[in-house]
């Protein structure tokens, strides 16, 4: 009647058992070796990668008083005791079922306790990052300093909840996910026992999809052996685990990058229809989107755990017309969104539909521009010298090269298009387009060229300072963080020579900021983002003047309206005002406005 | 916390079913029997009546036949796995088979199991075995302590079975601490004990978890064979068996509810009805809309089948087949629709569906998140 998984029965009971962890087992049996034990331990690392076997194992090896020179050896009473469960000396807790003070202060009151028959008392607190802050912290004086007779093991798979002080008392071994190699090699190791017959692709499929967790990929032999007739097969895998065969994924790729969404949309609708498990569907067409990613900036073939007629036909997808960075890029985001979406979807074909229409979308709007073909591989070409202009530009340039003729259009002078290509940011899309100094965005490599561009054009307008002022915000806040809320919602209204006039928006933050010191600070910024000295005024100003600000940064609409209009929506702002609309309340009128020409 | 039978709730609910379905006896009988109580026995009950009339074939699943032979082979060959997690999008019969191989785990029969004959199986399906805890998320989670009176009962032995059965539904719904006070017991559990967990997806849940379990993921039911099906249990029309399996985008659950309860697909029609209108209509008649449709206690079938409509248009503007279309009655006017909307806004729609389905399991106004879907959609 035994239905144990095999996971559990194939436990590792001893250190070589343990695979893929030789840096942690090593330094263990030394230890014991040595007698050097340490009084508490803290194991983590992603799950099934061998903690709490481990900790087990320890309590053995620690205890063991068989004939052996490398414990444990399973023989001796201890160990079988330990081995079977039955052992009063080795108290495992589930930390997230008893995960409250109450039950560390009973932790504590018996810890003081001697063991029953063997040298010490282990105790595995498994789960760790569940108990409570109150908990961990009442744990603190016993971790520090046990009684001689007692080692704790910390066992955990986030170990960034865990409070500091806890981790500092604890000798912390990282258990590493294993590869794919080590994982086929205990798969291998519990066929044999088992009598379980697998063809070698077959258990590197499930070794490969168990993610690095020995427990994932013995859940799921489990699971395939339970099923299996008779040798299991990689095709019986696949149809077992609801797996789209790799040829239609291919084909479902190339019709993203030929935009035809209806011959996507019925790829995936019909595996659908043949019992394709969504989830799983997703995650080959990323991994092929991704084994196209590396092989197109010539990573190794062995970084693409794909079979080789796959990765020919993606090579030659690579070399199609059409293809291009950008859109691939695209793509593995849109699909790794579709993943989130996923989870929540009543009809799971739907996210897939969605992403799939999108990518399809973006690459018939990427179409008209001129493509480069093979963009990706050209990524070498573009570093060579002759280009001097595109220095750091090596690997974003061909990437980018879709929003590159934006760029083009964007800068005035023709001649200068080459370097700012390289380095076309969200933020470049959405500038004005005959701003002064095109190409001045936040590209720390890139600044301090742009600096002495820039100091070479000699007026300073209100809309270019607006412009910057987002980066001396930024800027200020890293060298001077006390200064950032001051800033946050300051802005220039006015230049005049090099003198700029700045808006605060109350009266405390304008008088805080016209402090010398202060403003010497903000200066300073400034000048090394604009590249010019230039000093700065503060006045008081509203919250509509802000608005209309950076809303209507745009020069050219500054023309459509005339200057009658302009000051009318002033004065409108002004009898607006929170303060002038107060006072109306309690009685007062406006009577006349005046405005400051000066200001426009 | 439940309570094993709380009498009290029965003729409520009696009350609510009748109308919808002829055979009030059956239902008032598998209500008392089942012993849980409010919304939770709405939904067994319901699945509890399909059940009833299939009578006869063992695991009364439609479609999911590997899913059955894998769990028929598991019981045959004593592969039983401690914990086997059942996931699926709703309605596609995730607890129904959980149940189903609860009872083959209880059932005494020396033949076929389950046998749906032996007192065994008709306690477990009724919910009432001794040996058999269902757990159901209460107001809408699966809490701690749920999972310690788990924890406590899966300790106990066994009292008329060689196992003890612990069925959790919508395992998705867990908090974070009831999950992981369960994962020790999920990896070591008493050697009689048996954990089914259903979920709507595994990415909803702890990896961790997910990594304790044997995963059965139930995929959508193609068709052609919920139709079958539909035509032979029901003895309906075939066309319309067709369009309800079509409607029911694989989910059997539905199309059985479908089938017995008309009410529900008119209500449908007038959803795809009301949005074929709105498309036309100005800002000021979606508002109006929007407000009505809050008012509703669930507000997903109506976005559900919105977003199906739209994925309708999406796929004829992208120039598929037409059978891939769900909404086969409505095929002439989502033509025209697809040609005057264009590819992209019917993308943009369809997707705006799946946020509002987000937005409200993150408490975002239901008024607010609808409104917002109705007005981004394109004014033709």
């Amino acid at each position: 009647m035994t239905s144990q998984a095999l996971y559990n029965r194939w436990r590792g009971q001893t250190f070589d058992d343990i695979l893929g962890q030789e840096h942690i087992t090593a330094t263990l049996r030394n230890q014991i070796r040595v007698g050097r034990i340490g009084h508490a331990y803290l194991f983590t690392g992603v799950r099934g990668t061998g903690k709490t076997s481990t900790a087990r194992i320890l309590a053995k090896a620690v205890n063991c008083v068989g004939d052996t020179d490398a414990p444990p050896c399973n023989e001796c009473h201890i160990c079988r005791t330990i081995t079977t469960g039955r052992s009063l000396d080795l108290i495992e807790i589930d930390a997230a079922s008893n995960r409250g003070i109450d039950e560390i202060r009973e932790l504590r009151e018996r810890v003081s306790f001697v063991p029953q028959e063997t040298r010490y008392k282990v105790y595995v607190i498994d789960e760790v990052h569940m108990l409570t802050k109150e908990a961990f912290n009442a744990l603190l004086k016993t971790l520090e300093e046990p009684p001689e007779h007692v080692i704790f093991v910390l066992c955990t798979t986030e170990a960034y909840r865990l409070p500091d002080t806890i981790l500092s008392r604890c000798q912390r071994y990282d258990f590493r996910r294993a590869t794919v190699q080590t994982v086929a090699v205990k798969l291998q190791r519990i066929c044999a026992a088992e009598g379980i017959e697998i063809t070698p692709e077959a258990l590197d499929y499930v070794a490969r999809r168990g993610a690095g967790s020995f427990r994932d990929a013995e859940s799921l032999l489990d699971q395939v052996a339970a099923y299996a007739d008779s040798v299991i097969d990689l095709e019986f895998v696949q149809r077992a685990l609801g797996v789209v065969p790799a040829e239609a994924i291919t084909r479902l790729i190339s019709t993203m990058l030929h935009g035809d969404a209806a011959e996507g949309l019925t790829i995936i609708n019909s595996a659908m229809d043949q019992g394709a498990d969504p989830r799983q569907f997703l995650s080959e067409i990323l991994e092929q989107l991704r084994a196209i990613l590396l092989l197109g900036v010539g990573s190794q073939e062995q970084l693409v755990a794909l079979g080789p007629e796959t990765i020919v036909s993606l090579r030659s997808l690579l070399r199609e017309e059409g293809f291009s960075g950008p859109l691939l890029l695209k793509a593995i985001r849109t699909f790794q969104t579709a993943g989130q979406e996923l989870r929540n979807a009543v009809h799971p074909q739907l996210p897939l539909e969605l992403a799939l229409v999108e990518t399809v979308l973006a690459q018939s709007k990427s179409d008209p521009m001129p493509m480069q073909p093979a963009s990706l591989d050209s990524g070498q070409r573009r570093t060579t010298p002759g280009e001097s202009a595109a220095p750091t530009a090596g690997q974003p340039a061909p990437l980018a090269k879709s929003t590159a003729p934006k760029g083009r259009q964007a800068s005035p002078g023709a001649d200068r298009a080459d370097a700012p290509t390289a380095k076309p940011s969200p933020e470049a899309a959405l500038e004005q387009p005959n701003r002064v100094p095109a190409p001045v965005e936040s590209e720390p490599g890139e600044e301090t060229a742009d600096e002495t561009e820039t100091s070479a054009s000699p007026p300073m307008t209100l809309e270019w300072v607006r412009a910057k002022w987002g980066q001396v915000v930024n800027r200020t806040a890293a060298h001077h963080p006390s200064l950032q809320g001051l800033l946050t919602d300051a802005y220039p209204v006015r230049v005049r020579d090099d003198v700029i006039r700045v808006a605060c928006a109350t009266s405390f933050k304008c008088d805080t900021l016209a402090d010398a010191k202060r403003s010497a600070q903000v200066e300073g910024i400034m000048q090394q983002v604009l590249g010019a000295p230039c000093r700065i005024e503060c006045v008081v100003g509203s919250p509509e003047e802000r608005q209309s600000a950076t809303t209507d940064a745009d020069p050219r609409d500054e023309h459509l309206f005339s200057r009658a209009e302009r000051q009318e929506g002033r004065e409108q702002a002004l009898r607006n005002h929170p303060a002038v609309r107060a006072l109306e309340q309690r009685g007062a009128k406006v009577t006349r406005v005046e405005l400051d020409d000066s200001d426009e | 916390m439940h309570q094993r039978k709380p009498t009290h709730y029965s003729s409520r609910f009696m009350a609510r079913v009748k109308p919808q379905c002829g055979c009030p006896d059956e239902h008032t009988l598998l209500l008392c029997a089942s012993g849980s109580h409010g919304r939770i026995v709405h939904n067994a009950q319901k699945s509890r009546v399909a059940t009833r009339r299939m009578a006869g074939t063992m695991w009364e699943t439609i479609g999911h036949e590997w899913a059955v032979a894998y769990l028929q082979k598991t019981i045959e060959t004593n592969r039983i796995a401690h914990t086997t997690l059942f996931t699926g999008p709703a309605k596609i019969g995730k607890t129904h088979l959980a149940l189903r191989f609860a009872a083959a785990l209880h059932c005494h029969s020396d033949g076929q199991r389950p046998c749906g004959r032996c007192r065994s199986c008709l306690e477990t399906l009724a919910g009432a075995h001794a040996d058999l805890l269902m757990i159901e998320p209460d107001k809408g989670r699966v809490k701690i302590d749920q999972v310690r009176r788990i924890q406590h009962e899966l300790a106990l032995r066994p009292y008329n079975s060689p196992w003890r059965v612990c069925v959790v539904s919508g395992f998705e719904t867990t908090t974070t601490e009831a999950a992981n006070a369960l994962l020790k017991t999920l990896e070591e559990p008493p050697a009689h004990a048996i954990l089914l967990l259903t979920a709507l997806d595994p990415g909803l849940l702890l990896p961790t978890i997910v990594s304790r379990c044997r995963m059965l993921s139930m995929r959508p039911v193609a068709t052609h064979t919920i139709a079958e099906a539909l035509i032979e249990r029901y003895q309906i029309d075939p066309k319309r068996a067709t369009e309800i399996a079509q409607l029911s985008a694989g989910r059997v659950g539905w199309a059985i509810r479908a089938c017995e309860d008309p009410s529900m697909l008119e209500q449908r029609d007038t959803d795809v009805q009301t949005l074929l209108e709105l498309v036309d209509k100005g800002p000021a008649a979606r508002l109006r809309v929007a407000e009505e449709l809050a008012k509703r206690d669930d507000v997903h079938p109506a976005v559900f089948e919105w977003q199906l409509v739209w994925r309708d248009i999406m796929l004829l503007a992208a120039g598929c087949d037409d059978r891939l279309v769900v909404n086969q009655r409505q095929l002439p006017r989502l033509r025209r629709l697809a040609e005057t909307t264009g590819l992209e806004p019917a993308r943009a729609a369809a997707a705006s569906a799946q946020d509002v389905v987000r937005q409200i399991s993150q408490n975002v106004n239901a008024r607010l998140a609808l409104e917002t879907m109705l007005l981004s959609w394109q004014n033709r």
